[in-house]
């Protein structure tokens, strides 16, 4: 597993949907006060469901956010994580520059409900300022499972939606990672894996049980060959990342295939895969994607 | 599944008795569900019942399609297969017209001969299925000692001033 750390732009889409995990410099905490009202002040936040769901609920108009203590070069805190046992109301939150410049720590215990407006407009994401990489996502939640449940989990083991763009920016940056063809080349496959996964859940067109992921292909490419049959409402399909993800597997079958005497030319194209990958990372991201029903899609694919 | 050694089947698909798509880089071969079935009435190693309960929920799991439908349609394939008598392969059969082919067969014929679904693609499945809310891995009881390595955090970059 990676370490804890933070995704930012430009592969964080200002436009693109909230996450678990995600970072927001001031946020609009509601404060109670001792005459029984509340106010609102701006305050750094953590978003997370407010239950021991693993999956955001993009369901419903509330969302949920955790005060974010910012380190200063003396903060008490700081002195008591480098020194014993993390407490279990506390997640420590490495540095981010600008936002926290010492680090960090998710409070569990100070928690506000956000109407979701508040959070996103069709400009974008309000105030977000990064959000928390695979590793940094499962310690998070298994500290909030921690906090709730006095249960420590395997955080490799907690299951994140595989549409999850931080499980294929966690695959790029695995294959970023190494060095020797052969290795770049099966992790750029593992990655691929990952990307069409991610983009058939997208659109709602993934099996939940285990299916082999040529089968993901297979329908994404029944949607973008068969896309002008599809309901207008539908029509809202990435067909570039579609067909980025066809193209990609048809080049990486003939690497497989035909690999070249000199390895090293492949590189130019591996380089350019994993750009391809990023631009389906943005992809995914996109709000409101179209579901395709599987009776839409079993018409579709009953007239390809 | 037909209780045939696998030589066997290759042997008569290399005579052009089996209809089969080659799969991976010629490595393998699939045979369609309806070839299954007559092969498997030809030979009776396996009960029918037993060969239709197994070919459907092999089926079913790739198709996306409910076990319990697959099954009718390959018994009603076995009914029609019996009483429509034998001869040529299954992909001249169909050549020579099906009354009735079910949509899950369809969508597992285009599967089996779909390049983008064919052969690699089936060797690089995840075998780390996800379900979104549910957790099936290990835990334990919290005694207090959770560490900042167990966060995956090196205790370098919380450094007090």
């Amino acid at each position: 597993m990676s370490s804890f750390g933070y995704i930012t732009a430009p592969r964080l889409s200002a436009c693109g949907q909230l996450y678990q995990g995600d970072i927001f410099t001031a946020a609009p905490f509601l404060v109670p006060t001792a005459e029984g009202t509340t106010r609102t002040e701006a305050f750094p936040a953590v978003l997370l469901t407010p239950t021991c769901d693993f999956a955001l609920k993009s369901g419903g108009d509330i969302r949920h956010l955790y005060a974010i203590e910012v380190f200063k070069p003396d903060s008490p805190l700081l002195q008591r994580f480098s020194q014993g046992p993390i407490p279990q109301h506390l997640l420590p939150l490495p540095p981010v520059a600008p936002m926290l410049p010492h680090g960090g720590a998710v409070h569990f215990r100070k928690s506000s409900p956000v109407h979701k407006t508040q959070l996103e407009s069709k400009e974008g994401i309000v105030a977000r300022h990064a959000t928390l990489n695979e590793a940094g996502l499962r310690a998070l939640l298994m500290a909030h499972t921690r906090y709730y449940l006095r249960l420590v989990l395997d955080p490799s083991q907690i299951p994140i939606p595989p549409d999850d763009p931080r499980l294929l920016w966690h695959a790029i940056d695995a294959v970023d990672a190494i060095k020797g063809y052969d290795g770049r080349r099966d992790a750029l496959m593992v990655a691929l894996t990952v990307a069409i996964n991610a983009l058939a859940r997208h659109y709602g067109i993934a099996a939940p049980g285990p299916a082999p992921v040529g089968v993901h292909l297979y329908r994404l490419a029944v949607l973008s060959q068969q896309h002008a049959r599809l309901p207008a409402e539908l029509q809202g399909i990435d067909l570039e990342a579609i067909q980025t993800l066809v193209t990609m597997e048809y080049g990486l079958r003939d690497v497989y295939g035909h690999p070249p005497q000199d390895k090293r030319t492949l590189e130019p194209q591996f380089q350019a895969w994993l750009k391809d990958l990023e631009i389906v990372s943005l992809a995914v991201q996109a709000r409101n994607a179209p579901q395709i029903p599987e009776q839409v899609y079993r018409n579709l694919s009953q007239r390809a | 599944m037909l209780g045939l050694n696998k030589a066997t089947l290759s042997r008569h698909a290399s005579h052009g008795d089996i209809a089969f798509q080659p799969v991976g880089f010629g490595r393998g071969k699939a045979i369609p569900p309806e070839e299954v079935l007559r092969l498997g009435s030809i030979y009776r190693r396996v009960p029918l019942p037993d060969l239709r309960h197994n070919l459907a929920s092999f089926v079913a799991e790739r198709a996306h399609a409910n076990v319990e439908t697959v099954g009718h349609s390959l018994e009603e394939l076995t009914v029609n297969e019996e009483a429509g008598g034998q001869g040529g392969t299954a992909a001249m059969r169909r050549g020579a017209g099906t009354a009735r082919v079910p949509e899950w067969m369809l969508e597992f014929e285009r599967l089996s001969t779909s390049s983008s679904a064919q052969g690699d693609a089936y060797t690089f499945v995840d075998g780390q299925e996800y379900e979104d809310h549910r957790y099936a891995g290990s835990y334990r009881e919290d005694t207090g000692d959770l560490t900042l390595h167990d966060l995956g955090l090196d205790p370098a970059v919380l450094v007090a001033g």
